[in-house]
């Protein structure tokens, strides 16, 4: 080989080696990258089997939740921020959900149970109160202590106290979450708990049906209520209309020498006792002489003014006779 | 919770249908008792009027007999329900008074179809007291 082409060659060989470890470097360095983007439930939860370090002993990871751990059995639940954890290819992966450590703590809180919370070297054991937005409150022998979240260590509740039923009951919204349940203040909690337990909050869907079954329980009692006064008011009429056909026709009777006066008798005697009752008021008076006696005969027909919840006149008749015997000569 | 949907609107319903049907039996009673009173009252006078002008007792009997017909007639009354009551123990001497009872039976028990129901009355009354004419004609 002519020396110049065997330098060349070791350069060309040398330019692709330097090319090919440049080229490993940047590939590592953008995998490291992706890899450093990641936050600590990403790289916790990639299927591998998890374990946490607790009281010097390594206990496996049952659940992984959004910012906490739960360790089987116990059940123990452990805040990422405090969890020393050791990821192993090995085991079973451990199960995934979205629920915080709050909603995890408030979804037992609500049954009070017997807890044990560790905060720095110190045990706590006691009934879980309640649990604040960034504490939880653990009741002992009259007195209740207060925890901060940032600070505990972790939570372990008692082994009956399953955390499938916790997790079960989010899942199937069995529960008020932290939207709907106000639990930033400890004088709310009376209030908050008489809501709860009427039920009130707990009837999803309902929202102002009560009202809605209001408005028609009074439109309807109302319509009941001025229907009967319509009525009552009708029948009323009804009567003073005959009444006032009978007085008609006995004035016409008695005072009515010839038919146009016992006519204008009985109309001005009608209206005047039917006052503004009837409108339309038409007063027919026929008078008649049959054997000895002289009859009259008065048809009243008017209508009832339309008022409350039927809008309809309401007609009204009435026929009325007066019999005199004609005193003999 | 979610069953008892609607469950205050059908209790109001059935309640009112409840509290309805005694509300116009007691309205149609008391319409009942205000007809008869004013037949009533009608009839009593016009009967008096008919009686003090009558021939003699008899007369008046018929007349009132005749008058209080019309009069419960007119208010669409059964005028075979009435009982009429008059004292003419003065035998319709000139000034003496003449008093006539009227009385009529409303039914309790109404039925809105059927009408009257056998059952308890309550005997609606009306009174006059008319004195015969001094010096009326009776011829």
């Amino acid at each position: 080989m002519d020396p110049l082409e065997q330098v060349l060659s070791e350069l060309d060989a040398a330019f692709g080696s330097a090319l090919e470890r440049q080229e490993s470097d940047a590939a590592d360095d953008l995998a490291l990258s992706l890899k450093q983007d990641s936050d600590l439930f990403q790289t916790i939860a990639d299927g591998s089997a998890i374990a946490v370090l607790i009281e010097g002993e390594c206990r496996p990871v049952g659940t992984i939740g959004a910012d906490h751990v739960v360790v089987e059995p116990g059940p123990c639940l452990v805040p990422l921020s405090c969890a020393l954890m050791l990821k192993s290819t090995t085991g079973q992966a451990p199960r995934l959900t979205s629920i915080t450590l709050l909603e995890a703590l408030r979804a037992r809180a609500r049954r009070g149970p017997t807890v044990t919370c560790a905060i720095g070297d110190a045990e706590v054991v006691g009934r879980l109160a309640m649990c604040g937005r960034d504490h939880v409150v653990v009741a002992r022998s009259g007195e209740q202590l207060i925890v901060p979240l940032s600070t505990m260590l972790w939570i372990r509740f008692s082994p009956e106290d399953s955390t499938d039923l916790a997790y079960d009951q989010r899942a199937g919204r069995g529960y008020l979450d932290s939207r709907t349940r106000s639990t930033s203040c400890d004088r709310f909690g009376r209030a908050v708990d008489g809501v709860r337990n009427r039920g009130v909050l707990n009837t999803s869907g309902q929202h102002g049906s009560s009202t809605v079954e209001s408005v028609f329980s009074i439109v309807f009692l109302l319509l009941l209520v001025l229907g009967s006064i319509e009525i009552s008011f009708a029948l009323y009429s009804r009567n003073v209309v005959m009444t006032s056909a009978h007085e008609g026709a006995r004035a016409a009777l008695e005072i009515g020498t010839d038919p146009e006066t016992a006519n204008a008798l009985a109309t001005r005697t009608i209206r005047k006792a039917a006052g503004n009752l009837v409108r339309d008021l038409r007063v027919q008076t026929r008078s008649e002489l049959v054997g000895s006696f002289r009859r009259v005969r008065v048809v009243v027909t008017g209508r009832m003014a339309p008022f409350g919840p039927v809008p309809i006149p309401i007609p009204l008749s009435a026929t009325a006779t007066a019999v005199q015997e004609i005193p003999r000569r | 919770m979610n069953a008892q949907r609607g469950q205050a609107l059908m209790e109001t319903i059935l309640l009112g249908l409840l509290l309805l049907v005694p509300l116009m039996w007691a309205l149609s009673v008391l319409a009942d008792l205000h007809r008869v009173s004013l037949a009533a009252t009608s009839a009593a006078r016009d009967a008096s009027i008919e009686a003090v002008a009558a021939r003699d007792p008899a007369d008046a009997l018929r007349a009132m007999d005749r008058a209080v017909a019309r009069a419960f007639e007119s208010h669409r009354l059964d005028p075979r329900l009435v009982r009429v009551r008059a004292d003419m123990s003065q035998r319709l001497q000139r000034g003496s008074a003449l008093s006539i009872e009227v009385t009529f039976p409303v039914t309790v028990l109404q039925a809105p179809l059927l009408g009257r129901v056998a059952g308890p009355s309550i005997w609606v009354e009306a009174r006059r007291v008319a004195r015969v004419p001094l010096y009326g004609s009776r011829d």
